[in-house]
């Protein structure tokens, strides 16, 4: 990025207009960012709350500070994002913008910390974002962010700047986190503040301040350390709702396998048992009644019982195969997936394909289940009705959630008709998908028309919403 | 000679069910008897059956494992599995295993003692289904049941359900209900078509 020109004369005590202030920010923003149309966008938009901050200023200086603040805080907000900083550029241009609005680096720092656009922000790309403006106004050689994992253990979770942790850095958290101070702690070039919530120190953001500017580093901490707070708070609540919402859909599906298996080994069996029975009473009948007309009838009654338990038969066996699926609790899912595949080849004169990526890796027995049961039932609906030359399977490990796609080429249906009907006649297959598909998280479509082609499909979030920093160790770019 | 049989299943009810149905055939003796897979392998030791009928899974060892055992200790015992499990996997490792056979539980009676006599003889076993009687009729090769088959005669002779139901001295609501299954067996959606079926495939006598 090329180095600004354009200076502000702040040596004569003579105010300068809004404009001209903001046109020389503009034009040192324009030379160390290049040409980029989000620049241009960022720049107008900083110009409007600069103007709105000089208008409901009290007096002229007053007004210059405040529009020049808001400049600089909107446009390193509005880019910060979009252009691949290297540590060295964002420091340069903080304090080419610093010196050219003559408000110094502490004030702008201030005011760019403290954009409500940061807090909107997901969670990890917050801190990130708040780490690298934190590193380009304050006069550090090192920031990191600390934080206490779920086993409460203490580590850095983020760092810039430096080759290595700071010695020393590790003992000061711990100190700061054990008994955190109001605002924030100094320990020789080493500056921290904790991130509280609910008065709880919960992280801290540490600084290693160049000599003699521990005060400016402090006042930045503070700042940084308030701002992240409700961030923590809202990342906190989106990882117990998600754990809540996952360990009940877990014990759902626990107890939803656990009854198909209980209707396999027991009320199956007993429908079966007394399917037995009245066999052997038929057989008796034959010879305990002797008049024809009586014993027809007699027999007649059994063999309607004998219907009535079959289709009862046929019930519970259709609800116990819907609820669970043996086949993943034996094997790992890629294995599971490419038997379902091949005892569907065995089965069907159909062309099966199936294509796996990404990681499977990490799955919770209750998503495996799903994934395999929309594939097999894909399967099952393309072989009992669809007349297709060919089946394609495919299952997609992508970082926050997994895509299960099965597409036949077949003839396909009437979505809203077949739907319906499978519904009033209680077959749960492709409805039932949908509800197990949903009460993980995931959505679960159906693309069909008569004529074909059919494509079901789930996407299944990966539930884990924790942050997730590279290695804190590795040299950092922004 | 009769052939010994040693039965184990975890289900009380469905192991008297079946003990008794085999006992009922003169040329096979039930040896021995249990609802625990622990207890098959001194039973078959003690007894030294020809065939050891184990269910899939029961308590203590599994029928797999028992059968396992068996095959080891005891090759000459042929072992057959009976399971409520129509589950391709679980039929597969069952013969895997070296099952002579594997009878599914259903509602439908099986002749399991064909079926055993089959597997003694050596003879070729279909392995998903137990040999049952022949198709005689159109009916029974579509799957009408002859209760269905009664109540579709019924239909062809004009009878109303109500009547359907008084001949055969049952409720109207059963008369539906076989009329349901005969409609679906038949891919048809109502009496007129069973009706059209029935004739067209000589299902039923045309008086």
């Amino acid at each position: 990025m090329r180095a600004a020109t354009g200076r502000l004369d702040t040596s004569a005590a003579a105010p300068a207009t809004t404009g001209g202030v903001i046109d020389v920010l503009d034009e040192c923003v324009r030379a160390a960012l290049a040409a980029r149309p989000v620049v241009d966008d960022v720049v107008a938009r900083a110009r409007r709350r600069a103007a709105a901050a000089h208008a409901a200023a009290a007096t002229e200086p007053e007004a210059t500070r405040l529009a020049a603040a808001a400049f600089v805080s909107e446009v390193f907000n509005g880019v910060w994002l979009e252009v691949p900083w290297q540590l060295g550029d964002a420091t340069a241009l903080a304090q080419e913008l610093a010196s050219a609005s003559g408000l110094g680096l502490v004030t702008l720092g201030l005011e760019t910390l403290s954009h409500p656009g940061l807090l909107q922000l997901p969670p990890e790309v917050a801190v990130r974002t708040h780490l690298g403006i934190l590193a380009a106004f304050a006069p550090a050689q090192q920031v990191a962010f600390w934080s206490i994992d779920g086993r409460g253990r203490v580590e850095c979770a983020l760092r810039l700047g430096g080759s290595r942790l700071v010695a020393g850095g590790r003992a000061f958290v711990e100190d700061v986190l054990a008994a955190p101070p109001a605002v924030s702690a100094v320990r020789g070039v080493l500056v921290a503040a904790p991130v509280l919530r609910w008065q709880q120190p919960h992280a801290v953001v540490l600084v290693q301040a160049r000599r003699g500017h521990e005060a400016t580093c402090a006042a930045l901490v503070e700042r940084a350390a308030l701002m992240l707070a409700p961030l923590l708070e809202r990342q906190d609540i989106l990882v117990g709702g998600a754990r809540a919402e996952h360990v009940l859909g877990e014990a759902t599906e626990r107890r939803l396998t656990r009854l198909g298996l209980d209707l396999h080994d027991g009320p199956l069996q007993t429908v079966a048992a007394v399917a037995q029975e009245v066999d052997q009473l038929k057989r008796r009948f034959a010879g305990l009644v002797p008049d024809e007309r009586p014993r027809a009838l007699a027999l007649g009654w059994l063999a309607d019982l004998e219907s009535r338990l079959e289709a009862l038969e046929e019930e519970l066996r259709s609800y116990s195969s819907s609820l669970g699926s043996p086949l993943v609790l034996r094997h790992p899912l890629p294995a599971a997936l490419e038997e379902a595949l091949e005892r569907f080849r065995r089965r069907s004169s159909m062309r099966v394909h199936m294509a796996t990526s990404g990681s499977l890796d990490g799955l919770t027995q209750s998503q495996q289940i799903a994934i395999l049961r929309v594939v097999t039932e894909g399967l099952a609906n393309a072989a009992a009705h669809s007349g297709a030359g060919e089946v394609r399977v495919s299952v997609s490990g992508k970082p926050t959630h997994i895509v299960t796609t099965v597409f036949d080429d077949g003839v396909g249906f009437n979505m809203e008709r077949t739907l319906v009907r499978a519904a009033s006649a209680g077959r749960l297959g492709l409805l039932g998908m949908d509800e197990r598909i949903r009460l993980l998280g995931g959505t679960f479509t159906i693309r069909s028309r008569e004529g074909g082609p059919t494509e079901l499909s789930a996407t299944l979030p990966r539930w884990e919403p924790t942050m997730n920093f590279k290695n804190p160790h590795e040299p950092q770019k922004f | 000679m009769r052939l010994k049989i040693v039965i184990a299943d975890d289900h009380p009810m469905m192991l008297a069910g079946i003990a008794r149905a085999l006992e009922e055939s003169p040329d096979i003796e039930v040896v021995g008897t249990t609802t625990s897979g622990s207890r098959v392998l001194p039973l078959v030791s003690r007894n030294r059956p020809d065939i050891a009928l184990l269910d899939l899974h029961m308590p203590g060892r599994d029928g797999i494992e028992c059968l396992k055992l068996i095959r080891e200790r005891h090759p000459e015992v042929k072992c057959v599995m009976l399971s409520a499990s129509q589950d391709p996997d679980d039929i597969e490792s069952a013969f895997a295993a070296g099952a002579s056979a594997y009878i599914v539980k259903r509602v439908q009676p099986t002749d399991i003692a064909s079926a055993l006599r089959q597997v003694f003889e050596g003879t070729v076993f279909h392995p998903m289904d137990v040999a049952t009687a022949p198709a005689t009729d159109r009916c029974s090769e579509i799957g009408l049941t002859a209760r269905e088959k009664t109540v579709l005669e019924g239909v062809a002779r004009g009878l109303s359900t109500k009547a359907i139901s008084s001949e055969l001295w049952v409720t109207e609501q059963t008369v539906k209900f076989h009329l349901g299954n005969i409609y679906r067996k038949l891919g048809v959606a109502n009496r007129a078509g069973a009706l059209r079926y029935a004739f067209d495939n000589r299902l039923v006598d045309v008086a």
